[in-house]
């Protein structure tokens, strides 16, 4: 009875050394923590830039690690990925952990010559988190983590809470880099958040599109608006709307959006609905507002929402590539037909009905509309 | 006559002879004498003098006094009796009682007026309890069994006096209720007192280590208690407390793992505030247990499970720190077991300093030094303070001992090490029984009603026994059949 147990506390651990064991160990503070990574392409090389804090710098005297935090940008490169990856170790006295990468940024060369090879290299990394962002950059990637974020925090960081920040206000589509790993796998276009440098500050300039994993154009943000709403989760924009001689600020917030694909005679047809909730924020002038003139800006922010759709599905054909999610719908409602078409052509070619329904909410200034009336708009 | 005056003087002479700190008070007469004989550390004299001595003079006549009309018409003590056997002198004197040896009779009388110094009625100190009452035992049985008798006027109430060890013949009490507790627990808590063959008990503490049916284990299987309350709720409960004379802890059994965790407060106050106590201290049992494990997995094995900016903080404290964190976290561990050791065992006033010494060393020195990170400081503080919650701190000593088990684990074979041990653990107390019930009843085997119980509980939500316990009495209120059919 006494040697089975013994033999059972052998096995078990016999078998743990086996499986897990000391080696495994790697304490925290005896790597070099990443908070972002950039990947640029330099000169037929790759070049990485990672962004690292400086774990012994001004901490608190007592130890507390309360002090301001210092970020270092080291750079290496190499013919291939794996020699820029091997430069990048011979810099670092300590061995890279990638668990803590916020956001990982490609240049628009990296874009260029293609994204495939370092995503998947990416998705069989453990050490990545899968959803960390991905986002591109126009600028030198040590210009861009070089830079220093308003609250002082690292780039990393400062891209991500951006990132969130717009994206749960509803005004940007983000992608992590499992969306990326999945959009590669099933060769679907996409578009990733683009952040450059404006004014030596970090800035969101627009949406890179990438199609069959390089770079395809580029879609500034005061053109976006229609990208949001197509794309983006509990989008909400807010519109300037002209009304005779003032102007009438209204907040837009999408509760549904429906995307029906019709197929038939080889000819798609995409009906698009989208509602509205609409508030009445400002006016330009204090004229009040009534029931008459509320309808008039719903009509009027209707126009212009269906105008920034239209205009966005225009920009997609012109560049003749579908980055706007319709192939899913069109998968799921026709599945057999999606591997016999050329989707790209059948979506070039397919007529799109779009109709926006907008409704005036309580709240803003529709709960005074009584103040001010003007009596030849009642 | 002459015959009697004979066994008188040899009886005389073989106590004298035994040296056993006998007093003797020798009363002359003109029909005989009279021998009072007591050892004066354990009678009451006060009393020896009022009941015993002054009325024998009182009577002295030239008659002869007989044993029998001592009891009858001379001594005023409640408790005497008549013996005739001279063997058993000596075991009655070591035993507190006062003799009466008669010169003219071959019967002796034996008084009960024996007077052992004990302590008033304190507070429990162990169990402190907000709103229950607030006695506790002493060393003393007779007032222990006081506390616990002037609560539960039952008839059907049974305590059992045992007696234990062959020098000390400690005496021990075996209380039951004979119609609700289980037959078989009391027969084998009776049978193990009764096989205890040792020279001498001194506290029950020793005497559970006999009771137990395995020789080596680390969870307690008997509960104790100082209060009369939990005392009698146990009795209600349909177990068996087992008190022993010159300690002032009762020993309940059976006792399952959940029940270590309950409080008497619990019972006294608002059921759900009782209810959110007792997941409070199973959170901090398991606190106590893993906290300082799952700091060495995580900054060791597995920082990913970490938010980022979290791994760079911890990062950036940890910097300066020479140890690896199993190191670090055993040094600190064993730093914290010895300021609660040597917290009591030294006087509170001496503790107190120790207490703020052990804090400015551990807490503010050591990590300005750079010898421990401050979040291993705020870790083990909080395992510290959490193994201080489960309201019977018995059940806390075997976690104080495999926690480090667990630590060096879990420093070894990461995350897999502490799911081995913790399987281990479990796989022990699964398999532990108390008294034949399984000490992880209710939750193994499985019992809803009981399990439900066992979190949240009111006497009105519980008018059955628990049905692990086996009991003969099944209701601790009876079922009202009427008042069901009517709802």
């Amino acid at each position: 009875m006494l040697f089975k147990k013994v033999l059972l506390l052998i096995m078990l651990i016999w078998m743990s050394i086996c499986i897990a064991g000391c080696y495994d160990s790697m304490d925290i503070n005896s790597q070099s923590l990443i908070t972002a990574v950039a990947l640029e392409r330099e000169n037929d090389e790759y070049v990485f830039y990672v962004e690292l804090p400086n774990l012994m710098g001004e901490t608190g005297q007592d130890g507390s690690g309360g002090g301001k935090q210092q970020y270092k940008v080291v750079r290496g490169s190499g013919k291939t990925l794996t020699q820029a990856r091997q430069d990048l170790n011979y810099k670092n006295d300590k061995p890279l952990f990638l668990g803590t990468v916020r956001v990982l940024i490609l240049t628009q060369n990296v874009a260029e010559h293609g994204i495939e090879e370092y995503m998947h290299r990416m998705q069989n990394d453990n050490q990545y988190r899968k959803a960390v962002n991905v986002i591109t950059t126009r600028v030198n990637p040590q210009d861009l983590l070089s830079a220093t974020p308003e609250n002082n925090v690292s780039v990393g960081f400062s891209i991500e809470d951006t990132l969130n920040t717009l994206e749960n206000a509803g005004q940007k589509v983000a992608h992590t880099s499992s969306d990326i790993l999945e959009n590669l796998a099933s060769k679907t276009c996409f578009v990733l958040p683009t952040f450059d440098l404006e004014n030596a500050k970090i800035s969101c300039t627009g949406y890179t599109i990438i199609h069959r994993g390089k770079y395809h154009g580029f879609i500034p943000e005061d053109e976006s608006k229609g990208l949001v709403w197509l794309l983006g989760d509990d989008a909400k924009w807010t519109y300037v709307i002209p009304y005779k001689d003032y102007e009438v600020t209204v907040e837009a917030r999408l509760i549904s959006r429906a995307i029906k694909p019709a197929y038939s005679n080889e000819k798609l047809t995409l009906d698009l609905d989208f509602t509205f909730d609409t508030r009445i924020m400002y006016l330009s002038k204090d004229v009040g507002m009534n029931d008459f003139v509320q309808e008039q800006v719903n009509q009027e922010l209707q126009n212009v929402v269906l105008g920034d759709i239209t205009d966005t599905i225009k920009k997609s054909k012109q560049l003749g590539c579908e980055y706007l999610g319709f192939k899913d719908f069109f998968r799921i409602s026709y599945p057999d037909k999606i591997r016999h078409i050329d989707w790209l052509q059948t979506y070039l070619d397919s007529s799109i009905n779009i109709t926006v329904k907008s409704k005036i909410k309580p709240g803003g200034l529709a709960n005074f509309k009584t103040y001010g009336l003007q009596p030849e708009e009642s | 006559m002459q015959s009697s005056n004979l066994r008188y003087e040899k009886i005389l002479n073989r106590i004298n002879n035994k040296s056993m700190d006998v007093s003797e008070r020798k009363l002359s007469f003109k029909s005989g004498t009279i021998s009072i004989l007591f050892i004066k550390q354990i009678t009451d004299r006060a009393a020896l003098s009022d009941l015993v001595v002054k009325p024998l003079m009182q009577h002295s006549t030239d008659t002869q006094i007989k044993a029998a009309d001592a009891i009858d018409r001379i001594v005023y003590v409640d408790n005497c009796m008549l013996e005739t056997d001279d063997t058993k002198i000596e075991s009655c004197l070591l035993d507190g009682y006062t003799i009466l040896l008669f010169s003219s009779d071959a019967a002796y009388v034996v008084l009960d007026i024996k007077k052992v110094e004990k302590r008033a009625i304190p507070e429990p100190e162990t169990m402190y309890t907000i709103r229950g009452p607030k006695d506790a035992f002493i060393e003393d049985l007779d007032t222990n069994l006081s506390l616990v008798r002037s609560r539960l006027r039952n008839e059907s109430l049974r305590v059992d006096q045992m007696e234990v060890g062959q020098r000390t013949k400690t005496p021990i009490a075996v209380l039951y209720f004979e119609d609700v507790a289980n037959n078989t627990c009391v027969n084998e808590i009776k049978k193990r007192i009764g096989d205890i063959d040792i020279d001498g008990l001194s506290s029950s503490g020793e005497l559970q280590t006999f009771l137990l049916n395995r020789k080596i284990n680390l969870f307690p299987q008997m509960g104790i208690t100082e209060r009369a309350d939990m005392t009698c709720g146990a009795l209600l409960e349909g177990k068996v407390v087992v008190i022993m004379d010159g300690s002032c802890w009762a020993l309940i059994a059976p006792k399952v793992f959940s029940e270590y965790l309950w409080a008497s407060d619990d019972f006294y106050l608002n059921k759900f505030f009782g209810t959110f106590l007792r997941i409070l201290r199973v959170i901090a049992l398991n606190l106590s247990f893993i906290v300082s494990s799952l700091y060495v997995a995580v900054i060791s094995f597995h920082q990913d499970v970490l938010p980022s900016s979290y791994v760079i903080s911890i990062a950036q404290s940890r910097s300066q720190v020479p140890f690896n964190p199993l190191i670090e976290v055993i040094l600190i561990e064993l730093i914290a077991e010895l300021i609660r050791e040597s917290l009591i065992r030294v006087p509170t006033k001496i503790g107190t300093a120790i207490g703020i010494v052990g804090a400015i060393i551990i807490g503010q020195a050591a990590v300005a030094a750079g010898v421990f990170s401050p979040l291993l400081l705020i870790v083990v503080s909080l395992s510290l303070i959490s193994s201080f919650v489960p309201a019977d701190y018995t059940i806390i000593d075997p976690f104080r001992v495999l926690k480090f088990f667990l630590i060096i684990a879990t420093g070894t074979f990461g995350f897999l090490g502490f799911t081995l041990v913790i399987l281990i653990i479990l796989a022990n107390l699964v398999s532990l029984n108390t008294f034949g019930v399984p000490y992880m009843a209710p939750a193994t085997p499985f019992n809803f009603k009981d399990f439900i119980k066992s979190v949240v509980y009111s006497k009105r939500m519980a008018p059955k026994r628990p049905a692990y316990l086996r009991t003969k009495d099944k209701f601790r209120a009876k079922p009202n059949i009427k008042n069901k059919s009517n709802r």
